[in-house]
């Protein structure tokens, strides 16, 4: 029985090639969108672990500070505790190192070590033996010598006895190259920008003297870690590498989610393709079937053999999504790591490797679509009379009355998503549920929709004498098991096209008026670090006086912005006018009514950080500062779309008095009226600039590099929009194709009648504009639904972001006419080979 | 003699094999210098190493049961002199120390070593008096008594020891020898028969102790000969009231290079020895298990004027292994001193190095 049904199965897909071939390429892309996703964003984080794993070595945990900067005493204090547990202070910086031919400075990372409490921690910072006796005398006692690790010494091409200039916060130093260290293995390739000194040194280039920022441990036993996390002063966390090598994981775990639902959106487009292909080959096949259940064989034994069949088709489409999965991801890398670069952190992300997990997952998503898809239709096969075999023409009619059924399931299931949607749930995968739940819903609406617009659409064309479009609309009517399903799948992934620009775009309308209102300045001033780089870094105060003393200067608004933990997370802390700020059109969502702002104890919660930890306007609030712990009053709360993970907002006298820092991290300069920014920003930059490491832009041009940034990060999302709409075709065309054929003999009647070529092509194009055109309505609903979705359910319950969300109608009009090209790209071959089949043959076979 | 001398050689610090345009200059003990206390118990800035020795044999007071601890602090200068960086962390001084306790009826032999740069607050010997810090280890000068302090995971050391003999130069004007050549020499005083008292903490067992001290003091800029190889050091308190210091350096193949001596006697008289007055025999060889290195557990010590002596370690195992600091193997352990009756003539502490591999230059 199977050699007769592989057999079987072998002809059928012979005479079948395109329609098996489309399907197989669905699922393909469907996969291929999950494994490129999953493989470029594992190989950022596998990056950013490798880095920190590079650098830690044998430290098995570090000691950070929750309240303002680590400082020398601290380390001291605990060195003298008699823990027995290796220690060692760390500077770790970004820094940008100038280069002799004027070509962009490279941006390395400055490490502060002492050599002598690493013993027990790392090998690569020994410089004992990886330099002669003088260097190392000169590495440890003369200021402003620093050593370079191999790779960066070949980059910059640099030696030991040269002299290079560094940019390190608001410094530029020269500092002297007295040696270079090897490096091999994994630390080659993740540490080859690293910039070695000696503490002091260190502490001297990066004008922290009495600061450290963290301290390195080598913890032996979980006893060990307790004694010693219970031995921490109050205001110190103890962190192990593993926590700080998963934290890019937590850092992008809103971008991550974005991508994964997108990427599961894809497969799930393959899901429909699948059920339509099986479908058609379970109608194609209908005769054999019957042929099957006559001589014997049981409904199980067909219900097995089309799950073979379900399951092959699977493996190969999964095989050939994972390795076009892992070609794409080598392009996904790039937009993935420069979108984690320009938000999050510094990365240098290796090659994507296609691990046995990337290939397990990609099979096993091939395996579940396919499943999924094929179980209708499996059934469907296994009940398959034997009748049947007399009845060669029989059609999937039956499943237009399931049209009814199928549509009040999704209405009943969009009622659910309200009902989802009330719930006050802050879990992603809720609202990721949701989203699939909504596209679940639309998607079985569309075979009665198809229906009811097929009816309308002969209605309105009989007294038009319109033929080709009478007969288009039932055609698509009458074949509703087919067609029902391609507008599922072609309205899906329009929908998702939809939702998510008009997420993208709401969102980036969002953050461009949201800057105007946010910074009220004409011109920024910030150190070259910072704003080039996203390093940590703060400028010269002479820079402000220099600023404040200028003819054209209204105003300078000071702003200092640190990352501390807050609530158990990172989180943007900043020191500004907030009184100035508030005066202005500054993006309050809410405040107290009739309290004015108090500089000394109110602070501002932006949104984001609300979400987090449900501080609201009027509560009362204590934060751990390094003068102790403090009250504060919480003013207001306010809008952000700059940080996702949380932002305070308080006085800048208040913040340095608390936090004992009083640098300032960038100015915020309103002019005088009647000057120009853009004239004014170059000048003060090229006066600046000879002095100190800063950057001096006008505010068009700093929104102009944030839009720059948020078009990259959803660049990633756009490819993977069209990919969908690329399994989305596929599924069009392998409708197309299945309705021409299963038309064959209709079409050989006509034909015999006097149809014309141009008749037919209409006929069948016009099926496919029909399809499509109904995807495309469904799919501006569907999609901007979505869009709310994506941006209330996940974006604002799960991350605190409330993107304000509006109808596009500029893509539904771009879907519209995007579904009736894949339409007419996808009519072409049934045309053709309708046009050349025998109608005899046809005839003779009725 | 002590152990520093190998732990600079060690750490190939710039004194060693430095071309001379490179090498900084230090302070070198080449005359009798004028000492004045306390301030000469502090740090010597210029003097490239430097180094405070502490050793004891104590009894528990209870029960009479014999201990014995070290607690060492060496000192070695990077640059001559003091710095003036901004940051703290500025170097110019490395310290590091080692610890150790014998329980001889215990048989038990523990020890710890550590290191670190020299900075305020982290690990500081004063240049006022005798007060030096490493990170929770110290020894410091606590009205008219020492009080010395280390611990580790298996022990510690608390201890408080008061006035005892000295401070006795340890050659004329202090200037002590360490070979033939010009300017092999160090400026060296020792303290004995200090009266200790306190207690030691092994594997988590408290012993209230009782019993004497030795502290010596040393600092130069100089080092081992391109010969020698290694060393014998012994600090003896004899039950006649006398003391007696003796040390050798050994060449390459393990004969007497070097041989000197200091001998206190119970009226307070210092007799500097040399080596024509010394016959220094070793015998009762024990091979370490852990370094493999093979140490004499019995010396046959006699100088002119005075009984033989067989000085005998009380312990076999005392080698100390630092792989936290400077990665040496020596011994260092308490002895106690026979006549040639095999009668009990005193006790004092026995240090052999380079037995474990030959030091580098």
């Amino acid at each position: 029985m199977i050699r007769f049904f592989a057999k079987l199965t072998a002809g059928h897909f012979r005479k079948h090639r395109l329609e098996a071939l489309l399907c197989l390429i669905g699922v393909a892309l469907g996969v291929a969108v999950v494994v490129s996703i999953d493989s470029a964003v594992a190989a950022c984080v596998r990056s950013f672990q490798g880095a920190v794993g590079s650098l830690a070595e044998r430290s098995t945990h570090s000691i950070f500070s929750e309240k303002g900067p680590l400082t020398d005493e601290t380390y001291l204090a605990l060195a003298k505790r008699g823990l027995n547990v290796p220690m060692a202070p760390i500077i770790d910086r970004g820094l940008l190192i100038g280069r002799a031919d004027g070509s962009p400075p490279f941006v390395g990372r400055l490490i502060g070590v002492d050599v002598f409490s690493e013993r027990a921690l790392r090998s690569f910072t020994n410089m004992k033996s990886n330099l002669d006796e003088a260097s190392f005398r000169q590495f440890l006692t003369e200021p402003g010598t620093v050593v370079l690790v191999d790779e960066l010494a070949e980059r910059i091409n640099a030696k030991s006895g040269d002299e290079i200039t560094l940019t390190i916060g608001a410094l530029r130093p020269q500092v002297r190259v007295v040696g270079v260290t090897k490096l091999s293995g994994v630390a080659r390739s993740q540490l080859g920008d690293l910039v070695i000194a000696d503490l002091a040194t260190a502490q001297e280039l990066s004008d922290s003297v009495g600061r450290i920022d963290r301290i390195d441990l080598n913890i032996a036993s979980p006893d060990d870690e307790k004694a010693l996390a219970a031995a921490l002063p109050e205001g110190l966390v103890l962190r192990s590498t593993q926590q700080q090598s998963t934290s890019l994981s937590d850092l992008i775990a809103s971008y991550k989610l974005n991508l994964n639902s997108l990427s599961l959106m894809a497969s799930f487009v393959a899901v429909f393709i699948v059920y339509n292909s099986m479908l058609i080959s379970v109608q194609q096949r209908v005769t054999s079937l019957g042929i099957l259940r006559c001589l014997g064989g049981s409904r199980t034994q067909l219900g097995t053999l089309y799950l073979l069949e379900a399951i092959l088709f699977a493996i190969a489409g999964g095989v050939i999504g994972v390795i076009g999965g892992w070609a794409l991801s080598k392009v996904l890398v790039g937009y993935v790591s420069t979108t984690i670069n320009d938000l999050y952190a510094s990365l240098r992300p290796g090659p994507v490797t296609l691990g046995w997990e990337t290939f397990a997952k990609g099979l096993a998503v091939s395996i579940a679509s396919c499943l999924v898809g094929a179980a209708v239709p499996l059934i469907q096969a296994a009940r398959t009379p034997p009748v049947n075999v007399f009845r060669g023409t029989a059609r999937a009619r039956g499943s237009a009355k399931t049209s009814g059924t199928l549509f009040v399931a999704g209405v009943a299931l969009l009622g659910l998503c309200w009902g989802i949607y009330i719930l006050p749930s802050r879990s992603p995968i809720v609202g990721f549920m949701m989203a699939l739940g909504v596209a679940t819903g639309f998607a079985l609406l569309c075979p009665a929709l198809t229906r009811l617009t097929c009816a309308l659409v002969t209605r309105a064309s009989r007294p038009l004498q319109l033929l080709p479009v009478q007969m288009a609309a039932s055609g698509v009517a009458r074949s509703l098991s087919i067609t029902g399903v391609a507008v599922a799948a072609m309205m899906l992934a329009m929908a998702m096209n939809v939702g998510v620009r008009t997420m993208v775009t709401s969102f980036r309308g969002a953050l461009s008026s949201w800057m105007e209102r946010r910074f009220a300045a004409d011109v920024f001033i910030g150190p070259e670090l910072l704003v080039n780089h996203k390093i940590d870094a703060t400028i010269d105060p002479r820079v402000e006086q220099w600023v404040q003393a200028q003819p054209e200067t209204a105003r300078v608004v000071e702003y200092r912005a640190v990352t501390t933990d807050i609530a158990g997370r990172p989180t943007l802390l900043v020191g500004t006018d907030v009184a100035t700020l508030l005066a202005s059109n500054f993006p309050i969502k809410a405040t107290e009514r009739n309290r004015a702002f108090n500089p000394q104890t109110d602070l501002l919660v932006s949104e984001p950080l609300t979400g987090r930890t449900n501080w609201n306007a009027g509560d009362d609030i204590d934060l751990p500062t390094p003068s102790g712990q403090k009250r504060f009053h919480v003013h207001a709360t306010f809008y952000d779309f700059g940080n996702e993970r949380g932002q305070l907002l308080m006085d800048r006298h208040s913040y340095a008095a608390a936090w004992l820092d009083n640098r300032i991290t960038s100015l915020h300069v309103r002019l005088k009226p009647s000057n120009d920014p853009e004239t004014i920003a170059p000048r003060w930059a090229q006066v600046l600039r000879k002095d100190y490491p800063v950057v001096a832009n006008s505010f068009a041009h700093v929104k102009k590099e944030v839009l720059t940034v948020f078009d990259r990060t959803f660049k990633v999302t756009d490819v993977l929009t069209w990919l969908a709409g690329g399994v989305a075709f596929c599924g069009l065309a392998g409708a197309l194709l299945s309705l021409s054929l299963a038309r064959r003999r209709d079409y050989s009647v006509l034909a015999a009648v006097g149809m014309s070529g141009r008749q037919t092509a209409a006929w069948v194009f016009g099926q496919g504009v029909l399809i499509a055109w109904i995807s495309a309505a469904i799919a501006a609903i569907a999609g901007t639904v979505l869009a709310y979705v994506l941006s209330y359910v996940i974006q604002y319950r799960s991350f605190g972001w409330s993107i304000p969300t509006s109808p596009q109608p500029q893509f539904w009009i771009e879907a519209l006419a995007l579904a009736t090209a894949a339409a007419g790209v996808a009519a072409v071959y049934p045309v053709y080979r309708l046009r050349r089949s025998a109608p005899a043959e046809s005839l003779r076979q009725e | 003699m002590k152990t520093f001398w190998m732990i600079l050689a060690l750490l190939s610090l710039p004194a060693f094999a430095q071309s001379p345009t490179t090498q900084p200059i230090f302070a070198q003990a080449i005359a009798p210098r004028e000492w004045v206390f306390p301030r000469d118990h502090g740090r010597h800035d210029g003097f490239k190493t430097e180094w405070w020795y502490f050793t004891g044999n104590l009894r528990e007071k209870t029960t009479g049961r014999r201990f014995g601890y070290q607690l060492t602090f060496f000192r070695s200068a990077f640059i001559p002199h003091a710095t003036t960086r901004p940051s703290a962390w500025g170097m110019t001084d490395l310290y590091f120390a080692h610890a150790a306790v014998s329980d001889v009826e215990g048989k038990q032999f523990h020890y710890a070593d550590r290191l670190a740069r020299g900075r305020t607050g982290l690990a500081i010997a004063s240049n006022e008096g005798l007060d030096v810090l490493l990170k929770d280890w110290s020894v410091k000068t606590e009205q008219e008594s020492i009080r010395l302090v280390a611990s580790d995971a298996k022990f510690a050391i608390d201890l408080t020891a008061g006035q005892g003999r000295g401070p006795i130069l340890q050659g004329p004007g202090g200037l002590n020898a360490k070979g033939t050549g010009a300017g092999q020499a160090s400026y060296y005083y020792s303290m004995m028969r200090m009266p200790t008292t306190g207690t030691l903490t092994i594997e988590g067992r408290r012993f209230d102790l009782a019993g004497d001290s030795w502290m010596d003091h040393e600092f130069s800029s100089n080092a081992l000969a391109e010969n020698q190889s290694g060393w014998d050091w012994m600090a003896l308190t004899l039950i006649d009231g006398s003391d007696l210091m003796i040390y050798r350096l050994r060449d390459k193949a393990g004969q007497t290079d070097y041989l000197s001596g200091t001998r206190l006697d119970r009226a307070g008289a210092v007799r500097y020895l040399s080596a024509r007055e010394i016959l220094f025999t070793p015998s009762k060889p024990w091979k370490s298990p852990a370094s493999g290195a093979t140490y004499p557990q019995e010396w046959r010590v006699t100088v002119n004027g005075m009984t033989p002596l067989t000085v005998r370690t009380r312990l076999t195992n005392q080698e100390l292994q630092t792989p936290n600091s400077t990665d040496v193997t020596y011994y260092e352990g308490a002895v106690e001193v026979l006549d040639d009756k095999g009668a009990a003539a005193g006790e004092g502490y026995l240090e052999m190095t380079g037995y474990a591999k030959a030091l580098p230059k």
